[in-house]
This record gives structure tokens, C-alpha cells and sequence, in this order.
């Protein structure tokens, strides 16, 4: 039997599929890295999202935002979770796409309470100026959304921000 | 990181290049501290060339200001990048330096 004329309908069929693949590719990107939580791997994972953002098109403000944000976590987990455990990792899930930033990161150390660390006051003076909390600060002004939730299998900050049009 | 220091008459200039953060931030503590030893407390800092800085640098320059501070001297900024003002302003430090649009008005402010 001659099938021959079934080929443009699979050419059709494949050449949809690698679309709808790839549309989806470009929607929502994943990626899930574990790293050393030294100060190296910092820049690492500041330089993967911004990149990223970069790429999905957030907007230059939002893909500082999420630098800073990734700058500040990562630099928290290792001198508060870790104490500067040069044996300590970070897990980073990033997730791209639809017009949004989702980072998240894991770590298996000392988990503390974000409630509890009291925002910097506005300095007036030198004297008032006590930048201790500051990086905590810094994520809460720039993310949309920042969840910290404490576990036995790790402890997961969850930072999102979304596309701001035009900046 | 590069850091390059000016001295001049009223003040020393320090140039900072690059990005200010966690992994970078030693070099630019080394560079305020070493200036202040050696006696000076009127210090400029441009930011002009660095194109992010985190809160690790925010510490340093607060920690030089206070030092000089107390010696009767002060650490003023000039032309930080509108990403770096950001950081200030977040951080509610924008109002304890004083800030200059360039190097001679920051200079000759002293």
C-alpha cells in the first residue's frame, strides 16, 4: 500500500508539535541548580537570572529587581543559614515565563523567622544609619511576593516579580 | 572591582569601577580604611562607573562614614547611576551622604 501521501500530513503533524513545544518553551522556563553556598556562586546565580529576565523580556527595572533580590538571598543563606559553612548548598528553582520571575531557594540550614527581623528604621542621621536587616528589606521592597517557609527538608524562600511594562 | 585613588587638595577621590556586592566588597572596605589609617577624613566616592551595588556595599560606605565621621571629616558620593541611587533610596541612606552630580562639585564642596 502506498502510503506516500500520509508524508506531508506527518511533516504537518511534527512541524505543529516542535511549535507547540517550543511555544511552550519560550511561555515557561525551568531551571533547577545546586550550588556551594559560597560567596562565588553568588554571582553565578545573579548573572543566570538576569540573563533569563533578560531574555523573557520582564523589563530592565524588574530584571534589576530580581538581581538584587537573588544578590541578597543567596548572601543571607550563607552568613545566616550556613555561618559562612563553606559545606552548606543552595538550591535555586527558576521559573520564567508569562511575564513573570519566580525564584526559589532552598537551603538545609538554620532556618529563621523573616517576621521577627525588624525592618531598618529610615536614617536621618548617621547615628540612626544601622544597616544590619538590610537585605531582607531589600527583597521585600522590590519582589511582588516573598514567602519563607521553613521545613524539614529544607528551607524555601519564594521570590516572585512580575513584568513592569515600559521600565 | 577596580579602585582608583586621587588625592587632592580638599579631599581624596576615590574611583570606583565595576560592581559592588558580597564577593567584591573587601576590596572597596581595604581601599576606604586604608585612606582613613593614613589620616585622611575627607573622602569622595564616585560611583559613576558601577553599575550595581548590593547592600554589602551600602555597609561600606556606611562603616567609612561613621569612621570619618567621628574624626570631624565626612564621605560624600557623586554620580551614582540611577541604579545605584535606587539602592540608597530603598535603603533610606539617600538622606545621610550628601550626593553631587560630579567630581568637582563633590570635590569642592569641602
Amino acid at each position: 500500500m502506498n502510503n506516500l501521501h500520509l508524508v506531508p500530513l506527518v511533516f504537518i503533524v511534527i512541524l505543529v508539535g516542535l511549535l507547540v513545544l517550543a511555544t511552550l518553551v519560550a511561555r515557561r522556563q525551568e531551571i533547577v541548580l545546586r550550588v556551594p553556598a559560597r560567596l562565588e556562586s553568588v554571582r553565578l546565580l545573579t548573572d543566570l537570572v538576569t540573563d533569563l529576565a533578560r531574555r523573557a523580556r520582564l523589563g530592565e527595572e524588574a530584571v534589576f529587581h530580581c538581581q538584587l533580590a537573588m544578590d541578597e538571598a543567596c548572601t543571607n543563606i550563607i552568613k545566616h543559614a550556613y555561618a559562612n559553612d563553606p559545606s552548606g548548598e543552595i538550591e535555586m528553582v527558576l521559573r520564567i515565563g508569562n511575564g513573570e520571575c519566580e525564584i526559589q531557594l532552598v537551603d538545609f540550614g538554620e532556618p529563621y523567622d523573616p517576621e521577627r527581623v525588624p525592618p531598618p528604621q529610615k536614617a536621618s542621621s548617621i547615628e540612626d544609619a544601622r544597616p544590619g536587616g538590610l537585605g531582607l528589606y531589600l527583597i521585600r521592597n522590590v519582589m511582588d511576593e516573598v514567602r519563607y517557609i521553613p521545613g524539614p527538608e529544607g528551607n524555601r524562600l519564594v521570590m516572585v516579580k512580575r513584568r513592569t511594562p515600559g521600565k | 572591582m577596580k579602585i582608583t585613588v586621587r588625592e587632592m587638595k580638599r579631599a581624596d577621590l576615590l574611583e570606583v569601577e565595576g560592581r559592588v556586592d558580597s564577593s567584591t566588597v573587601s576590596e572597596l572596605d581595604e581601599a576606604l580604611n586604608e585612606r582613613i589609617d593614613q589620616g585622611t577624613v575627607n573622602l569622595v566616592v564616585d560611583l559613576s562607573k558601577v553599575d550595581y551595588m548590593s547592600s554589602a556595599g551600602l555597609r561600606a560606605l556606611v562603616s567609612a562614614l561613621k569612621r570619618v565621621k567621628n574624626d570631624g571629616g565626612d564621605l560624600r558620593l557623586c554620580a551614582p547611576s540611577e541604579r545605584v541611587r535606587e539602592v540608597l533610596e530603598l535603603a533610606g541612606l539617600d538622606s545621610i551622604f550628601e550626593i553631587y552630580e560630579d567630581q568637582v562639585t563633590a570635590v569642592g564642596s569641602f
